[in-house]
């Protein structure tokens, strides 16, 4: 192991000019045979890369083309994206509210169980859940769905 | 096998046939000098790893580019240049992570023999390093380690000879005091 060469730099620093040139770091066995090919495989899967750095070349037309078409897309995205703020209570197309949506959307997340949870609570719904229902009906339902058999002896 | 010129390398490059073997060639021929600046500033094996892929795949990309205003492997060593201080920046930008988290981190595997097999001045000397700020770490690692030139290296960060000396100078001065330090309290 050489000592690194005495230059002007080091001229001042006795310790680092002493100092073999040597590098301590240990690298694992036959990284260097590996490497090559770990870096082509890498390569391998984004070929598409080549091609896209075809398209942007130094043409300075390229890129007034390339600036102005992301421009009208970013504006394009705005427009579409943008959301409805006139009218006191947003509305989709078939004049249903979005409250009511939001609201059937939560009814319809919950399973049979938990809607009859929800309606055993409110009497009024499981009223109206129950009206025009037969009492064998109800009892089939109940039955069908594998719902507690409490249900059972509060409704019938 | 001897390394190929410059000129033979962009030569098979540039040929449809022998682009993949060029490529293998350049890779063979200066995967060591890279590793072993990138290790000196990362000091992981799996961070330099990392690092020296992306750089050799940027390489890869850009390589058409590369019209020999400069000798190739400075513009190699460029694009790892800048490759490892995007990496470190990257990691320091990581807001869970404090500076002295990352210093940690980057001295930490160099206690572990499997890593680091230099005696004690040595250890001292990385420990050292990794205090400077990195493009200062850069510069002394490519002048004291790989004995670069001034003009190389002004190349490589796009930095003027001038500032690069007195880079040099600065971190030549604060790592021996950092040295020294050491040999005093090992002494006591």
């Amino acid at each position: 192991m050489n000592a690194h060469r005495d230059t002007e730099d080091l001229q001042d620093a006795p310790l680092l000019r002493s100092l073999p040139m040597h590098d301590p770091f240990v690298v694992p066995d036959g990284f260097f045979d590996r490497f090559p090919l770990e870096v082509k495989q890498r390569i391998a899967l984004r070929p598409r890369r080549m091609a896209w750095t075809n398209l942007l070349s130094t043409s300075w037309l390229n890129w007034r083309v390339a600036s102005l078409a992301g421009a009208l897309g970013i504006a394009l995205v705005i427009a579409v994206l943008r959301p409805d703020t006139s009218g006191d209570e947003p509305t989709n197309l078939s004049g249903t509210s979005s409250q009511a949506l939001s609201e059937e959307a939560y009814l319809e997340s919950l399973d049979d169980t938990e809607l009859w949870a929800l309606y055993g609570e409110d009497p009024e719904l499981l009223t109206a859940v129950g009206d025009g229902f037969e009492d064998h009906e109800l009892e089939a339902y109940i039955l069908h769905q594998e719902l507690p058999v409490e249900l059972l002896i509060e409704e019938l | 096998m001897s390394d190929l010129s410059d000129e033979e390398l962009m030569a098979m490059f540039r040929e449809e046939r022998t682009r993949h073997y060029a490529f293998d060639l350049l890779m063979r021929q200066y995967q060591r000098r890279l590793y072993a600046f990138v290790r000196r500033m990362v000091t992981d094996h799996d961070e330099a790893q990392d690092v020296l892929q992306d750089s050799f795949v940027k390489v890869w990309h850009n390589l058409d580019q590369f019209r020999g205003g400069s000798a190739l492997f400075s513009w190699l060593y460029r694009i790892t240049h800048n490759q490892c201080l995007d990496h470190l920046r990257r990691r320091k930008r990581n807001v869970f992570v404090s500076n002295e988290s990352v210093m940690n981190s980057l001295t930490s595997n160099m206690d572990a023999t499997e890593h680091f097999n230099g005696d004690h001045i040595q250890r001292q000397l990385q420990r050292a390093l990794m205090t400077l700020p990195d493009k200062q770490r850069a510069v002394f690692t490519m002048k004291y380690f790989e004995e670069l030139k001034y003009e190389e290296i002004s190349t490589i960060t796009g930095t003027s000879v001038g500032a690069l000396k007195s880079s040099y100078h600065i971190a030549v001065k604060k790592i021996e005091a950092w040295l020294q330090r050491d040999q005093t309290k090992s002494a006591l």
